[in-house]
Parts: C-alpha cells; structure tokens; sequence
C-alpha cells in the first residue's frame, strides 16, 4: 500500500483493472476529500452532498474501464460536476446564465492579472477555527460561476486549462472568474475585519 | 493568486468525509471485478477456441470419413444386389421367354 501510494492516476488505474482493488482505494483516499468539499460547497447540504459522493464514486469504480489514460483528475472532476449538475436539475430545472460584461478574451496575460495579497493579512490574527468560518461564509458569497472557479482551482486543484476544458468556456473567461473571485473575497473578507 | 489566500482558502474548503459512506465505498471497491482481463487470459481464451475448433474439425471429418465409408460398402452391396438381381431377372425373363 505504500508503494501504490507513490504512483501515478494512471498507474494506479492500470493496476485496478488488473485486478489489484487497493490501487483504487488509493485513488479513492487522494481524492475523497476534495470531491466531499466540493459536493458540500456545491449543493449546500450535506445530506444531498454524501449521496451524491457515493453515486460519484460508484460511478467512477463502474466506469474506470472506460477511461482512457491521460489526465484521471480531469475525468474524475467531470463525473464529479456532471453528476452534480444532472442533480441539481432534477431538484428545480434553472439556468445559471453568466453575469454580464465578464471578460471573454484568451490569452495567459490574465494570470499575471490577479491581484497580489495586501488584504488578506486580516486573517493571520484570527484563530483556526474562526478564519475557516469566515472565509467559507465568503466563499458561499461569491456568485455561482465565480464560486465554481474556486473550487475547482482551489479545492479540485485543476490548472486553468483543464477548468476551461471542463465548463467548456474560453481559458479568457475562467481566468477573468478568478480574478473578479479573488477580488471579491478580499473585499468581503476586509469589510467584515472592519 | 497569492499563496497566503490559497493556502487559508485550501484549509477552509476541506470537509471531513463521512466515514460510514467511505466504508461503503471502499466495500464497493472491493467488491468490484474490472472487467477487463490481463493479456494471458486472453490468449490462454484463444489457445482454447483454437483447440476446441481443431478437435471439432477432427471429430467431424472422422464422422465424415466413417459415413462416406458406410454409404461406399452400402452402395457396393446395393450395387451387386442390383446387378444380381438384373441378372436374375434377365436370366428369369429370358428362361421365360425360352
């Protein structure tokens, strides 16, 4: 188990469809927590939140044979999101449309475009406990589309690319989510240190 | 983004998994049979398809080869009774008609 720790998604993978059951634990152990916080932020309900975690996983273990290797993360943060979406659906039938004027255009100069840390000092006096309560209360601020950036920056640690892949959107735009993301929570975050 | 904020973000956004839905989780993965079989199985499949065929190849060309045997010793004996008997009956006939 301590060497399956060390390989790679894809090897990992090989070594499940061959028959060796601990490979897939250990993916499962790599990414269960990310894709329960994930649910959790998702749905705003932890109940709805475990099912869906089973069903994902479920899925996954049913579904690995037909991954084809390249990129497990990207495939796995796919069934995690589509599954989330088919949810959501079926609960109330609603469009997320884009909030307007977000910035459409390509390019990796955004990147350099988000702003560098000044306001979030704020949270380095604060006790464990109180900064996670004050920093999730802002991420659950955030607006759909900027919030899903977030987690799936942050929580999902999928590069830019592999997020504009999976929202189908131009690399431009998440970059642009981030950024409006990031503003936004240092602003909330230093309006309610005042 | 700034490696503080992510960091503080990162240890925000992490939830404890509940352990009752991992244990049935891991029990699935346990459970589960992939499919897929490794590369010896399929050829050791082949080796078996390939000597089923040849043994029912076998059988059947000796049935074969027995039945055609059969209907040759058949005919031969069909054969002399119809010779035999045309020549009785020519012999027959013709003590007849002499």
């Amino acid at each position: 188990m301590q060497q399956i720790v060390q390989h790679s998604d894809d090897d990992l993978v090989r070594a499940f469809i061959a028959g060796e059951t601990a490979a897939m634990e250990a993916l499962f152990d790599r990414y269960r927590k990310a894709v329960f916080g994930w649910l959790v932020r998702h749905t705003e309900s932890r109940s709805e939140a475990e099912d869906l975690y089973q069903d994902v996983w479920l899925r996954v273990i049913r579904g690995v044979e037909a991954y084809t290797p390249g990129n497990f993360k990207a495939w796995l943060w796919r069934i995690v999101r589509n599954h989330a979406a088919d949810n959501a659906r079926r609960k109330r039938p609603a469009l997320i449309l884009d909030s307007p004027g977000e910035a459409v255009e390509d390019g990796d100069s955004l990147i350099d475009a988000i702003p560098d840390p000044d306001a979030v000092h704020v949270l380095d006096g604060l006790d464990v406990a109180e900064r996670r309560a004050r920093l999730s209360a802002a991420v659950e601020r955030l607006s759909p589309p900027l919030k899903e950036v977030v987690l799936l920056r942050i929580q999902a640690e999928l590069d830019f690319r592999e997020i504009a892949e999976l929202l189908n959107r131009p690399l431009g735009t998440v970059l642009a989510r981030m950024h409006s993301a990031v503003a936004r929570l240092k602003a909330i975050i230093a309006q309610e240190g005042d | 983004m700034d490696e503080s904020l992510y960091e503080h973000l990162k240890d925000s956004l992490e939830a404890d998994t509940p352990p009752a839905v991992d244990m049935r989780i891991r029990a699935a993965i346990r459970r589960s049979r992939p499919r897929r079989v490794s590369r010896w199985k399929w050829w050791a499949a082949a080796a078996g398809v390939a000597l089923a065929l040849g043994c029912g190849t076998w059988l059947y060309n000796r049935e074969h080869a027995q039945q055609l045997a059969a209907m040759r010793d058949a005919g031969e004996v069909m054969l002399e009774i119809m010779c035999m008997a045309s020549v009785d009956d020519v012999y027959n006939i013709d003590t007849m008609q002499l």
